[in-house]
């Protein structure tokens, strides 16, 4: 599909509306159960338009504290209607939600220091072969216990938190 | 101080080892009589003065490491006694390590050949030292590039780079 679609970032600023139409959209699409959409719907960051203005793809992020790393990431997540286009569609969000969340970084002691991606689609990590990604910038950081690859991207000037007690 | 630094990986030489040998013991860097074959045939690069004294050596070896499942070259620097005092109070490009990390690093990325299999992809370092852990405050060094990629089992942090196209081998 090629039709025009524009990003927007609503990170903390999801009005009542706007939380109905991405309930919707994730009830149509098949991909967030109910009974956990309201918490979900305030963790969208970035969401995307077709020139119908109806919505066909967005990202989200959750705070998650890495036992391996000892340190918090926002994991993040997208999601991208059958409707809309794939793989290039995925990355402009991953990098805008990038952008957003890197302008608000803070060097505060238990801030997310980057965004971490489990690639958990067997045939979509397939695709990701590069250790460091030429359009993401996203860097193999290993595998989880589940044999998932994950990727990171750190915030410009991100510090790591010291090794102190095991949480 | 003006430093040169050579590449001697998988090098033959016996006066080399002689000469690593003596600047262990005279820099007083401890290295395990069992493994100490094994060590000198890790050297992957030196560093000397204007005398053509040692100031500095790099050796590495090949690891699997397991999170990763992919081969890295392990990469680790000392710097002799007389250089130490310099390395905190010049600027780090001037450092004897800075100067064997780049001159390592450019030599193994140029020879990386992203369609072989079960070769390093990058090179990783272990940090675990307070005085090395405050340099290496930062995710992602600025200078070196290098990645911070968590912690191994005995508290250390591990930093990675991986070199220019690296492709990595999927898990089995």
């Amino acid at each position: 599909m090629s039709d025009a679609v524009t990003l927007s970032v609503v990170w903390q600023q999801t009005s009542s509306e706007l939380t109905a139409e991405i309930k919707q959209y994730w009830l149509d699409e098949g991909l967030v159960s109910s009974d956990v959409a309201d918490q979900r719907a305030d963790q969208v960051v970035v969401v995307a338009r077709n020139s119908d203005n109806s919505l066909v793809a967005l990202s989200s992020v959750e705070a998650h504290f890495s036992r391996r790393f000892q340190n918090y990431f926002y994991l993040f997540r997208t999601s991208v209607s059958r409707r809309a286009g794939g793989q290039l569609l995925s990355n402009q969000l991953l990098n805008t939600t990038y952008q957003e969340l890197n302008n608000r970084y803070s060097s505060e002691l238990d801030s997310p220091i980057g965004i971490m991606a489990v690639i958990e689609n067997k045939h979509l990590a397939r695709l990701y072969y590069q250790a460091v990604g030429a359009r993401s910038q996203m860097f193999f950081a290993g595998y989880n216990a589940n044999g998932q690859q994950i990727r990171l991207r750190y915030f410009e000037g991100a510090t790591i938190r010291p090794l102190t007690i095991e949480k | 101080m003006p430093t040169e630094v050579e590449i001697v990986w998988r090098h033959q030489n016996e006066s080399m080892d002689q000469e690593l040998l003596q600047y262990w013991q005279y820099n007083a860097i401890a290295v395990d009589p069992a493994h100490r074959d094994k060590r000198l045939r890790q050297l992957a690069a030196v560093a000397r003065d204007s005398q053509g004294s040692l100031v500095g050596v790099a050796t590495m070896s090949i690891v699997k490491l397991p999170e990763f499942n992919n081969f890295f070259f392990h990469y680790r620097t000392s710097t002799a006694l007389a250089a130490r005092s310099g390395n905190s109070q010049t600027d780090y490009r001037q450092r004897v390590d800075t100067y064997l990390y780049d001159k390592v690093f450019a030599y193994f990325n140029q020879r990386y050949d992203p369609a072989a299999a079960n070769q390093p992809i990058g090179l990783y370092i272990t940090v675990s030292t307070p005085r090395r852990l405050k340099v290496m405050s930062a995710a992602q060094e600025p200078y070196s590039g290098l990645l911070f990629v968590g912690y191994n089992r005995r508290g250390e942090q591990l930093h990675v780079k991986y070199f220019d196209g690296a492709r990595i081998d999927r898990v089995s």
